[in-house]
């Protein structure tokens, strides 16, 4: 069970992240939604030990992270937002690297490699390298890498980015899947609709501080609307959408 | 838009893309880029410069034949110095001579014709070739003609003369050894698949550079040679000479060898700026299509080395994985490559150099005799291989691309560091020694050999424990802290080390040959210092074992620290 509590990040007495405390237990996909800034980045990149809280606690089934950071990230998947890769490697021997990194065996470490890479359709171009790949096809290389070494806790920041519709509908059954086995998922996204379908909870950051956090179901039932944008809209947005949208086409006819 | 005006803006984007480079600026600021490297390229002249004052003010009243001898030494030296340079220059924007496939992708959906690409680009190419040159020359330019004498009776025209013919020889040494490197890439361009132009284009760029260092090494005896009298002989293969050449028939100082070297240098300007343009132009087509039709990037060639790796290094997952990746990083990544590829050409160069000098000075025979000259030849290159690793070690690649090193880092990622000290060996040591032997057995017989082995291997060893003595990062993947070491104190302490390396250590093992004695106490004193070294290794990982993946940086203020 991953616990976080009053996590706050301060940058130069600035809070990006002000006291959030969520809990995410086995068999749970916690949503993780905000706008742009909201803070979201940061709480991960806290949750993956790439930064260190200004305060507040992460523990992971009742260790703090401070105390076995490694024990933790041992048992850690992390899908980042930006696919960062090492270019010139191809996808094959960026799994490889993945896998030797975790001390996977290497016959067991290349089988999954294998199926992993036939399951995303990425097997014919196992030998290109990742400079030549597409956003998605670098996107299920990053999905993979994470889920290698089959982890207790999964994190993903954005991780239908550039996928094409078929691996988007196998990546929602596969979360699905993943919190069926027991996983922990914190699921970070902007697609509030594929949030709505696989996440069991949801919560809603805004400037850094949490605006909502509940089942989404509980949330439905709470604001008395019909779906998670519209709560999302109203909790969140400040502005008029369409009318935004309206003076863009303005500026450009302009 | 107006055509002109797009041809301007592009030129200024193509002129600023040859700084926006890996290897020079990873994410600087552009401009103070700019402004380092001219800088970095002038400071030779400059100092050689200054330096040469005194020399000149003992020299006052000498006679005019001694005074003729120290200008054409100190002349051929800022020529050879300038082209030099100048192919570094040509090897490091190598790849920057075209567009590239990101200047492709953002140009081809905008308004722009191609033909308004290419003369931009030919506009920046020219503009990168005029400030290079400039900053190259243009102290040597300035100083050494009104340092130099000219000779009783020489009146001020003949030093502004003396000033213009050799600025203009400067600069067209320079032109030359640029367009030179033009031509080679557009005959490897034209000529060759993309795939094997690639590979070709590692092995031309070393060649280039190694090539230069050994105008370097010639240097003095080029100096030797240019002299009234002399045949055309190796000074047909050294350009610095024939535009020192061109500078002399521009004086008006006619013999038969300096007009049949100005003659060289006008042709050989002449041709390869005429090949360089045509080649460039045909080069060009090639590469627009090529840029945005080849997307895949095929490499299979890591299976045999993982093989050999895993056979051979080690079993264990972790340094596996970090061997591999420090090996495609070494050879794939266009930064690490070009900085190892210059290191690797400057031991091609010394050992060229070394042999040359000694077969010009003795007989063929005298390599049946394991001599200081011979001997010293594994240690050069082992010297310069394994501090060329070490210093591309500490280089970043695709620094956030580190998340993965980090998220996965475990209580055996030292291991890492383990696998970082064997790739050493099997790049740095392995290859200049084992395929040695047999040649050594052949020359010296087998025991001679495998002792010469054994010797040169403890000696790499014992490097490679003292260059990764503080090295705590898992190769390529921590940020480098912006302010390198100092270059005067770096240069001078890596040529005494390396003086001491190679060549005292080659003089010391063929002192002890003769005596087994010796040779037992000196491979017993090797011994120690390798496992002493390997010790204090051993047990700074022990006190401080965790990977660093971010450099210190200077803090942006410095204080006291009073009120800590």
């Amino acid at each position: 069970m991953l616990e976080v509590r009053h996590l706050t990040k301060r940058f130069s007495r600035i809070a990006a992240v002000n006291d959030v405390s969520f809990v995410v237990r086995p068999y749970e996909v916690l949503g993780y939604l905000g706008p742009n800034g909201s803070g979201k980045t940061t709480t991960v990149n806290m949750l993956t030990g790439l930064l260190d809280p200004s305060d507040g606690e992460i523990r992971f089934d009742g260790q703090r992270l401070t105390d076995d950071l490694i024990g933790y990230k041992r048992r850690l998947g992390y899908v980042p937002e930006i696919p960062y890769l090492y270019a010139y490697l191809t996808g094959l021997e960026y799994l490889q690297l993945a896998g030797r990194l975790r001390s996977m065996p290497g016959r067991l470490m290349n089988e999954k490699i294998n199926s992993l890479l036939e399951l995303f359709s990425l097997h014919g171009s196992r030998h290109t390298q990742l400079s030549s790949y597409s956003k998605g096809m670098k996107q299920k290389i990053l999905i993979s890498a994470a889920i290698l070494h089959n982890p207790d806790l999964l994190i993903f920041d954005e991780p239908l980015s550039g996928l094409d519709v078929t691996s988007a509908l196998v990546f929602k059954h596969l979360i699905k899947a993943l919190a069926a086995e027991g996983k922990c998922i914190l699921y970070s996204s902007h697609v509030l609709e594929v949030v709505e379908k696989v996440c069991t909870h949801v919560m809603i950051l805004h400037k850094g501080e949490v605006v909502a956090h509940d089942s989404v179901e509980g949330l439905r039932t709470l604001a008395n609307l019909p779906s998670l944008e519209d709560i999302f809209a109203q909790l969140v947005l400040q502005e008029d959408t369409e009318q935004t949208a309206r003076t863009i086409v303005q500026v450009m006819r302009s | 838009m107006n055509e002109w005006l797009q041809c301007k803006l592009l030129t200024v984007h193509f002129f600023r893309r040859f700084f926006d480079n890996d290897l020079l600026s990873p994410g600087a600021d552009p401009h103070a880029v700019v402004i380092r490297a001219l800088a970095t390229l002038a400071t030779p002249g400059m100092m050689i410069a200054f330096y040469l004052m005194p020399r000149y003010v003992n020299l006052n009243g000498a006679p005019p034949a001694i005074l003729e001898l120290a200008r054409r030494s100190d002349q051929m030296l800022f020529m050879t110095l300038s082209t030099t340079i100048m192919g570094f220059v040509a090897a490091l924007q190598w790849e920057a001579l075209f567009p590239d496939r990101a200047d492709y992708i953002i140009l081809t959906p905008l308004p722009v014709r191609q033909r308004t690409a290419f003369a931009a680009k030919v506009a920046s190419l020219i503009a990168f070739l005029a400030m290079f040159t400039l900053a190259i020359n243009l102290m040597p330019s300035v100083l050494f003609p009104l340092i130099a004498p000219q000779g009783k009776g020489a009146t001020m025209w003949t030093i502004i003369r003396f000033a213009l013919a050799n600025a203009t020889a400067l600069a067209c040494a320079s032109a030359f050894i640029f367009l030179a490197s033009m031509v080679i890439q557009g005959v490897l361009m034209n000529g060759l698949p993309e795939r094997w132009f690639r590979i070709a284009s590692g092995y031309a760029r070393w060649l280039l550079m190694g090539t230069m260092v050994t105008f370097l090494l010639l240097y003095p005896r080029a100096t030797q040679l240019l002299k009234p009298g002399q045949t055309l002989n190796v000074l047909r293969w050294y350009p610095p000479a024939w535009f020192v050449a061109l500078s002399d028939h521009w004086m008006g100082q006619h013999n038969i060898l300096v007009d049949q070297l100005a003659g060289r240098a006008v042709q050989a300007l002449e041709a390869s700026f005429l090949a360089a343009a045509i080649l460039y132009v045909i080069a060009y087509r090639r590469h627009v299509s090529q840029s945005l039709e080849s997307l895949q990037s095929e490499s299979q060639a890591g299976s045999l080395i993982e093989w050999l790796f895993a056979r051979l290094l080690t079993s264990h997952p972790i340094e596996l994985g970090v061997s591999m990746f420090t090996f495609n990083t070494l050879f794939r990544s266009r930064a690490h490559k070009l900085i190892f590829e210059a290191y690797m050409g400057v031991a091609a160069a010394l050992v060229v150099w070394e042999l040359v000098s000694l077969f010009a000075r003795r007989s063929y025979s005298v390599a049946l005799q394991p001599i200081p000259e011979l001997l010293c030849i594994p240690l050069v290159l082992s010297f310069i291989l394994l501090s060329a690793m070490r210093v591309v070690y500490s280089r970043p690649s695709e620094v956030r691309a580190n998340l993965l090193f980090r998220v996965s880092e475990n209580e055996d990622s030292w291991r890492g560091l383990e696998a970082a000290g064997r790739v050493m060996i099997f790049i740095g040591i392995v290859p200049v020694t084992l395929p040695l032997i047999p040649l050594h057995a052949w020359l010296w017989g087998w025991r001679i050999a495998a002792i010469h082995f054994a010797y040169c291997v403890v000696l790499g060893l014992i490097l490679r424990g003292i260059l990764l003595l503080n090295f705590r990062k898992v190769p390529f993947t921590c940020t480098m802290a912006p302010a390198g070491p100092n270059g005067v104190v770096f240069g001078t302490s890596y040529f005494f080390f390396f003086t001491v390396y190679a060549y005292s250590m080659a003089k010391l093992e063929y002192w002890m040959f003769p005596d087994p004695w010796r040779m037992v106490k000196i491979f017993a004193v090797l011994a120690t210092v390798l496992v002493a070294i390997e010790r204090v290794r051993g047990k700074l990982l022990e006190q401080e074992h965790h990977l660093l993946f971010e450099e210190d940086l200077d803090p942006a203020v410095r204080t006291l620290g009073l009120g800590q």
